[in-house]
């Protein structure tokens, strides 16, 4: 029972209708649906940056909003609006993933200096990152390589789930396939996409539809096509 | 037609209506204008190109720079460090991650903001009737409203600020102050740091101007220079003013606004010692002594009646009716200048940028103080924020 993310009659007004899941150590799932179908406010609902208006979220039996500082590292979040600290360099980016673990102090110091240089490097390794990237400011990369520093930033997190949304939007088909296998790799994982075809390399698909979650399925056995409604239904 | 019955028309020129005031005080000066100064001001424009340079002159103004400085530093390394604290703990935001709650924030909002409406001069003379004449009357005196004033910007900066990354931190489990320290800070201190440069400029005036309602400093040797009508001698001391304007402009220019946080940290250990040497009274002022003559019953009882036969209304109405005539002249004047053809504007404003000195001319402020004896409200905002055409000094840009 360790690493299970339950959402229980889950319900945002407007947004989401009530809805329950389970998410299984180990387990991958795809998350499918048009935009607006709900997906991010799902993630959100997930990792406790929204409050929902029924229901409860619950982390190894925990409700989130209970959680201590560090059973939250266990939940790591790839947004989908990467949420870098502009200002700062790539190093300090990464390392605000592993803020959750360390003091006070330990973020002065990533502020005012460089830290843990080595742990930083083999992350940026792991997502393709050059390492002559180490000192330069976010706001001078490339779409593809603030991704990748905010995927370096998830990974030096070490979570147990990761939640991303809509990771591999605006990325290249090699990035796509790099970002993907970096996902797969963690012990589980809720990834929502907009491509059918990729469902069948998850655990388990799930669909969602104006809100409603309209499919749970292993991905074994799925066809792509015969996932296309949940993009054509109005 | 609904919707064309839906619009208002605007009124582009009710901004202008406070303008009406300008040509009726234009007439007044106009019919009161003689020619009786022009000698005066001759001498004293034709002096600025031969200032004394008399040792013993020179002497007795650098020693009144120097506790201009000292006055300077100290009150805005104060203002600075206490209005950040104050700053934070009045922001919203921060009080809502801290305690989530905003009440508190509010709350001490509104302790502050009285401190802000006092301007330093009117701070400096309460003080200086309360403590009597002590170097920490004029530090306190601008460090009270400074430290408000700053807390004010350092807690709008951070309400105004956008993060989502603060929450996105706060999910990966960071605690509340390193995520503040992380996700918040890099975003606002740049802003800040020209902000607290800005205020050091705005401290020497400061100092400058209590000097000449006799607090010490620079400003008391320029204001006796004027009123004994040594010109010569009043611009040796305006030069020098205007030099360490200068250099101070040049050196924030140069190190990007980056020195001012260790210089904020530094400046009162580098001021005490100073003061200690410029033979300065740094004792503990005798308002905090119970052997303060204001706590026996006779100086209260006086300033009791003094207060209470006080012409109140009078006064108020007064201090009412200027303020409302500067702002009229203020709202009123700008937009005029937008009626001038763009190409006009554009090369007025090159001129002005290529044209005017990057510091602010301190000989005209303390003239103007010391020539009127009124107060010149001070920008309270970054030149980098000012509007090409004019300052409200609202703050930053959003």
């Amino acid at each position: 029972m360790i690493g299970v993310l339950e959402l229980e009659e889950v319900a945002f007004t407007g947004r989401l209708r009530p809805l329950s899941l389970r998410i299984n150590p180990g387990e991958h799932i795809c998350l499918l649906g048009r935009s607006g179908a709900g997906k991010s406010t799902l993630l959100q609902l997930a990792n406790g940056s929204l409050k929902p208006d029924h229901g409860q979220v619950r982390w190894d039996g925990t409700a989130l909003p209970q959680l201590s500082r560090r059973r939250r590292c266990d939940i790591g979040t790839l947004w989908q609006d990467l949420l870098l600290v502009e200002e700062l360099n790539v190093v300090q980016n990464i390392n605000a993933g592993a803020l959750g673990r360390h003091s006070l102090f330990w973020a002065l110091r990533n502020l005012v200096g460089t830290l843990n240089e080595g742990a930083c490097h083999e992350v940026m390794l792991q997502v393709g990152l050059e390492s002559d990237l180490l000192f330069t400011s976010v706001a001078a990369l490339s779409g593809g390589q603030r991704q990748r520093v905010a995927l370096a930033r998830l990974l030096r997190q070490e979570p147990s789930l990761v939640l991303a949304d809509e990771p591999l939007s605006a990325l290249d088909p090699a990035l796509s396939e790099l970002v993907l296998d970096r996902l797969l790799i963690q012990s589980s994982c809720l990834v929502s996409l907009h491509r059918p075809d990729l469902a069948c390399r998850f655990d388990r698909v799930i669909g969602l539809v104006d809100g409603e979650l309209v499919l749970d399925e292993p991905a074994t056995g799925l066809n792509p096509d015969d996932l296309t409604w949940l993009y054509t239904t109005i | 037609m609904a919707l064309h019955n839906d619009l208002r028309p605007a009124l582009p020129l009710l901004p202008l209506l406070p303008g009406v005031v300008i040509p009726v005080l234009a007439g007044k000066v106009a019919l009161d204008l003689h020619g009786g100064g022009l000698d005066l001001l001759a001498g004293f424009f034709g002096a600025a190109l031969h200032p004394s340079w008399d040792l013993t002159l020179i002497e007795a103004l650098w020693r009144g720079l120097q506790i201009t400085v000292f006055t300077a530093m100290l009150s805005w390394s104060g203002s600075c460090l206490f209005g950040c604290v104050l700053g934070f703990l009045s922001s919203e935001k921060i009080c809502t991650l801290l305690i989530s709650s905003a009440a508190p924030s509010r709350w001490l909002r509104r302790v502050l903001a009285p401190l802000r409406s006092l301007h330093e001069l009117i701070w400096g003379l309460l003080l200086l009737q309360l403590c009597g004449l002590n170097a920490w009357v004029a530090v306190a005196a601008i460090a009270l409203p400074y430290t408000s004033l700053m807390a004010r910007v350092v807690a709008d900066q951070i309400d105004s600020h956008d993060t989502p990354t603060l929450m996105a931190l706060q999910c990966m489990g960071a605690g509340s102050l390193a995520n503040l320290l992380t996700a918040l800070w890099p975003a606002v201190s740049t802003s800040l740091g020209h902000h607290m440069a800005h205020r050091l400029e705005c401290a020497l005036r400061s100092a400058l101007l209590l000097g000449v309602f006799g607090l010490g400093g620079l400003g008391t040797d320029l204001k006796l220079s004027l009123q004994s009508l040594q010109f010569r001698e009043l611009w040796s001391g305006l030069w020098l003013l205007a030099i360490v304007m200068a250099m101070l402009e040049l050196l924030v220019h140069r190190s990007r606004s980056k020195l001012v946080l260790p210089a904020m940290g530094l400046a009162p250990l580098i001021a005490i010692p100073w003061g200690r040497s410029l033979d300065l009274d740094l004792a503990i002022p005798t308002i905090l002594l119970p052997a303060n003559p204001l706590f026996t019953g006779t100086v209260r009882e006086s300033l009791a009646s003094a207060l209470a036969s006080a012409p109140w209304a009078d006064l108020m109405l007064s201090t009412l009716g200027l303020t409302l005539l500067a702002s009229a002249i203020a709202i009123a004047g700008p937009p005029p200048g937008l009626v001038a053809p763009p190409r006009t504007l554009e090369q007025h404003h090159t001129t002005i940028r290529l044209g005017r000195p990057a510091f602010a001319p301190p000989p005209t402020d303390g003239f103007a103080f010391a020539s009127t004896g009124q107060t010149q409200s001070q920008p309270c905002c970054p030149r980098s924020w000012s509007a090409p055409f004019g300052n409200d000094g609202a703050g930053p840009p959003r």
